[in-house]
């Protein structure tokens, strides 16, 4: 026997409980996992998004709550690229539009010819041929759910489409995006002249503090826009926020009904175990190990719970971005870090949920525990 | 007060007047007691049923507060509870009215348990539970839980839990109460034999009155007051 068993047998000893406890663990760290994993999967996508097409900035309509909301003027683009420290500018019009299998899509659209179209890479076919073109271009995810190829007809904004070109990306969210004309895109949504937002990209020969200054000058020449480099975005997009915001307060309520799951298991075990403990105080164990005994035991269901937690979330937050709603929109990122994290906090979860149970070992008397049999 | 038989060895256990007053009783448990136990003594505690002699031994091994009174063991008066858990651990063995071996734990593991509190390596803990397990005739038992012993050989396995750690002085209460006479012997030949090559000082609880005349002298215990009762016999040393 040694302290590593006798805690186990302990554990074993009263099997459902310790599985029950083990459960409320999973569930408290796999829901960690799994919604900061996904809620940091929607920042990333939008990211390596805009990086993927050569954005160094957007800009968009002042007090937007997000980017898909906020309208600015199409001619806003060709001023902003006659501005210093800019070398290229891009109206965009991006629409969340449902189809008729009931899934959903994000259609974006550029003019012809601007930079956003030339920095895709095709993998068959080609790029829409003129402004006017009802073509579409699809990245490989949208083609694979759709199950079209090139030459093939998709409807958008009910109206057909010829799928011209097909792109390959490495971001998720390029690889489920489709492509149209801006023209085309307006006309059909009845934008005519208007765009969500410009991208922008600034001259390649700046260091990063002259970019910084290109973009203040650029926010005081144009004051009714919000212009945000394309990192700084990622973490004022309203939606990444919300979601991080929210997968957070439900992983702390899962955190703490693990706690308080560790403390009832670990009281409830103390109390029924008053006579073993006197006994090992009787013995001359002292209170430090007893105490460590009952802390033991404790963490060897929160951190074991705590690795099978990281095992489900990581499950679950694939899974969930494999199902119809969020597929193509949100890839988990789940990093080495964030699972260090959620093992040390299932550590957190066995200390903080038996330190009292465990101390309360220490006021009882083994003399009058032992007379009681 | 009478220090018979132990003349000239210096004390193992050393209490005076010693009171213990539990709530709710009117007479106390321990009134104003004074016993001496000579080092490598062994001593028979005796008295009607509810006197005070599991009372006392619980006060001579620090796992009651007392209302008033000392104890010393081996010259030292432990003054902290902490002092006395490292007495428990080192110098102190304990047998228990009622077994009190842990049900999911086998014989042997119960036995190691004292060992494990005072982080005995571990290969020496298995040689050492097999030893005991031997001297008190229970080899057998050694993958047994204490559901499935009989009380005789559940207290065979409490006395060798009680001699885990090699203490110099073994508290017992009623250590034979479930034995036959085989075993009972057997378990008094043992603490003699200890006595003799390690010096082991033996207060022992019984009703038994054998064991008692085994011992090398009685202590009467009545109404929480005690008294030495019969004369010291010669130990073999
Ligand atoms: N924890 C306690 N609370 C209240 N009263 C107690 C407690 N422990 C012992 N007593 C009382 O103290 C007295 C002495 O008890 P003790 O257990 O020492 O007797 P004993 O001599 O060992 O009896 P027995 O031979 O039956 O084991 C009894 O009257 C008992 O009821
Ligand atoms: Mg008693």
């Amino acid at each position: 026997m040694t302290p590593i068993s006798l805690a186990l047998v302990n554990l074993r000893s009263r099997p459902m409980r310790t599985l029950a406890t083990l459960a409320s663990v999973i569930l408290a760290i796999g829901s960690f996992i799994a919604l900061v994993g996904l809620a940091r999967g929607v920042e990333s996508s939008l990211l390596s998004a805009l990086n993927d097409r050569g954005t160094d900035a957007i800009v968009s309509e002042a007090g937007a709550a997000d980017l898909v909301s906020s309208i600015v003027s199409e001619s806003l683009a060709e001023r902003l690229a006659e501005a210093p420290g800019v070398s290229a500018a891009a109206a965009e019009l991006s629409r969340l539009t449902s189809l008729e299998n009931g899934g959903s899509v994000i259609v974006v659209a550029w003019p012809v010819g601007s930079f956003p179209w030339a920095t895709l890479n095709l993998t068959a076919g080609r790029l829409p041929a003129s402004d006017t073109a009802l073509e579409v271009v699809l990245g490989t995810g949208s083609a694979a759910r759709f199950g079209v190829t090139v030459g093939d007809s998709i409807t958008v904004f009910q109206t057909p489409f010829e799928v011209v070109g097909i792109v390959q990306s490495d971001s998720i969210l390029i690889r489920n995006l489709s492509m149209v004309p801006l023209k085309v895109a307006q006309r059909l949504t009845f934008r005519e002249g208007q765009a969500t937002s410009i991208n922008l990209r600034l001259s390649p020969d700046q260091g990063p503090s002259e970019r910084d200054e290109t973009v203040a000058a650029l926010r005081v020449q144009f004051p009714m826009t919000s212009i945000e480099v394309t990192s700084a975005l990622v973490n004022s997009h309203t939606f990444a926020r919300i979601a991080d915001a929210l997968s957070r307060s439900i992983a702390i309520v899962a955190l703490f009904g693990a706690v308080l799951a560790i403390f009832n298991t670990m009281s409830t075990a103390v109390r029924e175990r008053r006579g073993e403990i006197a006994i090992m105080s009787a013995v001359g164990w002292a209170r430090s190990r007893i105490v460590g005994l009952i802390l033991f035991e404790a963490l060897i269901i929160s951190v074991c719970g705590g690795i099978l937690g990281c095992v489900a979330g990581i499950a679950v937050a694939e899974s969930v971005s494999r199902s119809a709603i969020v597929a193509g929109i949100v890839n988990p990122t789940i990093s080495p870090l964030l699972l260090v994290q959620a093992v040390s906090l299932s550590l957190l979860i066995g200390l903080a949920g038996a330190v009292f149970p465990a101390l309360q070992t220490v006021s009882l008397s083994p003399a009058s525990v032992l007379r009681g049999k | 007060m009478t220090r018979a038989g132990s003349g000239n060895l210096p004390a193992a256990v050393d209490a005076r007047g010693l009171v213990k007053r539990f709530p709710a009783q009117q007479t106390p448990a321990l009134d104003h007691l004074d016993f001496c136990v000579g080092s490598g003594e062994m001593v028979a505690i005796v008295g009607p049923s509810g006197s005070g002699k599991s009372t006392l031994l619980y006060a001579l091994s620090g796992l009651i507060a007392l209302d008033a009174g000392t104890v010393s063991v081996n010259g030292q008066t432990p003054d902290r509870p902490a002092a006395w858990t490292l007495l428990r651990r080192t110098a102190i063995g304990l047998v228990f009215q009622e077994d009190w071996l842990i049900p999911t734990l086998t014989a042997g593991q119960n036995i190691e348990l004292p060992m494990l509190g005072a982080a005995i390596d571990k290969s020496a803990r298995v040689r050492r539970v097999r030893s005991l397990l031997a001297d008190v005739n229970g080899s057998e038992l050694f993958d047994r839980r204490p559901a499935s012993l009989s009380g005789g050989e559940r207290q065979r396995v409490a006395v060798a839990r009680g001699l885990a750690n090699m203490p110099r002085i073994l508290l017992a209460d009623e250590p034979t109460g479930e034995l036959d006479t085989a075993n009972s012997r057997a378990i008094i030949d043992l603490l003699k034999r200890l006595r003799a090559k390690k010096g082991l000082t033996v207060i022992i609880v019984t009703h038994d009155l054998q064991v008692a005349e085994a011992c090398d002298r009685q202590f009467l215990v009545v109404d929480g007051r005690g008294t030495d009762q019969v004369i010291v016999k010669e130990h073999a040393g």
